[in-house]
């Protein structure tokens, strides 16, 4: 259909000539009606007056498709080619655009969402992954050197004990002949009770690090016994007697019943507590040792009028080879400590609110004969 | 009364001459032997209220010597620088009085005698 009294000199279809103006109208006519898409003709003066209007056309001049004059009037027309409706579909219905573009958008984020969730979690799996092989390096690393430690404290031990028993006899013998000498002589010589001494605290001393030694390589259980409390603290005090400077106060009530304890164990845990004592005042000082008896237990405590434990030290106190001090091997509250718990009973250490240090052990206490207890 | 007889038994030369002292100035009546066949020999010629004697001697050692002596058998202190949980063991179950850990206290090896001869 051609719209009337329109001649146009040249119809273009995509970049077709499809009438000149020497085509006749019937044969313009006729090419129009063939096309099965659209036509749009437009009064220019007035575009509003549609006279002919099928989506998709559009009809130009030549190359550059400018509108052009048409005899008197002006008309606009526009020519598509076939199938390209979907320009002037959407230049009519804008939002399939906008629903096409959020949807194509949606996917495409979706997607990449899919993609950087899908590296994500391949790069944490490898984290993962790495770490968990990183730690088990470590651990093995760590048995390893665990392994080579214990190895090497091994053959110490064995070589410390071989050597340690061997050395029990003539520390012995020495404490004997001691003994036989302060027997003969007297202690009324301050002098020769001052040597008397010295030699005592340093056969007790060398004697207290053998016995750690042993005790931290080839631990024994106790063979428990009733241990009177005075007695024990006697001995320990004979064979470990105060230097010059520090006095000792004992006080062990008559009706502190005995501990059950293994005699030599317990010995060498009150040996370790009154001769860290002694070290914890170089300039002297006051060392209490007393017993508490509640609840069948008997609890003996040392203290010192020293600096006291430093916060850093208190948790580390029983860590075997642990030592605050420029002289020690650092087994005695570590071996004390082992001892004490292989008699089911505590050892406690406290500082004392800046006036020393103190430690309790706490072991239960032997059954009160009927006749004592009334 | 006579003093209680103590047959000291150890193969350390100062060990047993020391003990020996230290139970003699107490008043004791102090034999010694320094090997397991020497105190088995004295044990079979003489009576002792109590023995002290070391566990480990060459030859026949202390345990062995405790299963040896006839009955009734005196107390036996044993004394130790080495015991293990199976050596005090064997010792308790061969009917030992008490095992000493050397170096034992003069004051502690008085008590124990003591005590040994009150039982």
């Amino acid at each position: 259909m051609l719209v009337p009294g329109v001649t146009p000199r040249t119809l273009v279809y995509g970049e077709s000539v499809l009438a000149r103006t020497t085509t006749t109208p019937s044969r313009q006519n006729q090419l129009f009606s063939d096309l099965d898409g659209a036509v749009y003709a437009g009064n220019k003066v007035d575009p509003a007056q549609l006279v002919l209007s099928t989506p998709g056309f559009r009809v130009g001049t030549g190359a550059t498709r400018k509108p052009f004059q048409l005899g008197a009037d002006t008309w606009l027309l526009e020519v598509s080619p076939h199938g390209s409706l979907v320009s002037p579909l959407a230049a009519r219905q804008p939002w399939l655009y906008l629903i096409g573009g959020l949807l194509a958008a949606i996917l495409v984020a979706a997607l990449v969402e899919l993609l950087l969730r899908r590296r994500q979690f391949a790069l944490a799996l490898v984290e993962e992954r790495t770490g968990q092989l990183r730690r088990s390096l470590a651990d093995l690393d760590a048995a390893q050197h665990q392994l080579v430690q214990q190895e090497r404290l091994a053959a110490i031990g064995e070589l410390a004990s071989a050597v340690g028993h061997e050395l029990r006899n003539p520390l012995g013998v020495l404490g004997n002949v001691f003994y036989l000498l302060r027997s003969r002589l007297g202690t009324d010589d301050p002098w020769l009770e001052r040597q008397l001494s010295t030699g005592e605290r340093e056969v007790g001393a060398a004697t207290l690090i053998v016995s750690d030694l042993l005790e931290f390589s080839r631990p024994r259980q106790p063979v428990v016994e009733d241990v009177d409390v005075a007695v024990i603290v006697d001995e320990v005090l004979g064979v470990a007697p105060p230097p010059a400077g520090i006095e000792v106060a004992r006080r062990l009530p008559f009706d502190v019943p005995p501990m059950r304890a293994d005699p030599s164990q317990l010995r060498q845990v009150l040996l370790n507590l009154v001769c860290n004592a002694y070290d914890a005042m170089p300039d002297g000082g006051l060392v209490v040792v007393e017993a508490e008896h509640s609840d069948g237990r008997v609890a003996l405590t040392v203290s010192d009028t020293g600096g006291g434990i430093a916060d850093d030290v208190l948790p580390r106190l029983f860590e075997p080879f642990f030592t605050t001090k420029a002289k020690g091997i650092g087994l005695g509250l570590s071996v004390a400590h082992r001892i004490v718990e292989g008699h089911r009973g505590s050892l406690e250490a406290r500082n004392r609110g800046g006036t020393g240090a103190s430690f309790t052990v706490t072991l239960p206490a032997a059954a009160v004969p009927a006749a004592t207890a009334q | 009364m006579s003093a209680p007889a103590v047959l000291v038994v150890d193969d350390e030369l100062g060990m047993r001459e020391t003990v020996a002292q230290i139970l003699a100035d107490m008043g004791y009546e102090v034999t010694t032997a320094n090997n397991g066949e020497d105190a088995l020999a004295r044990l079979r010629a003489g009576a002792y209220s109590v023995v002290v004697m070391d566990i480990r001697m060459p030859g026949r050692d202390g345990i062995s010597v405790l299963r040896e002596i006839g009955a009734p058998p005196p107390p036996v202190v044993l004394m130790t620088a080495y015991a293990g949980d199976d050596e005090l063991r064997a010792a308790a179950d061969a009917g030992s009085y008490t095992v000493l850990h050397k170096p034992v206290p003069a004051g502690r090896l008085l008590d124990i005698v003591a005590r040994a001869i009150a039982a």
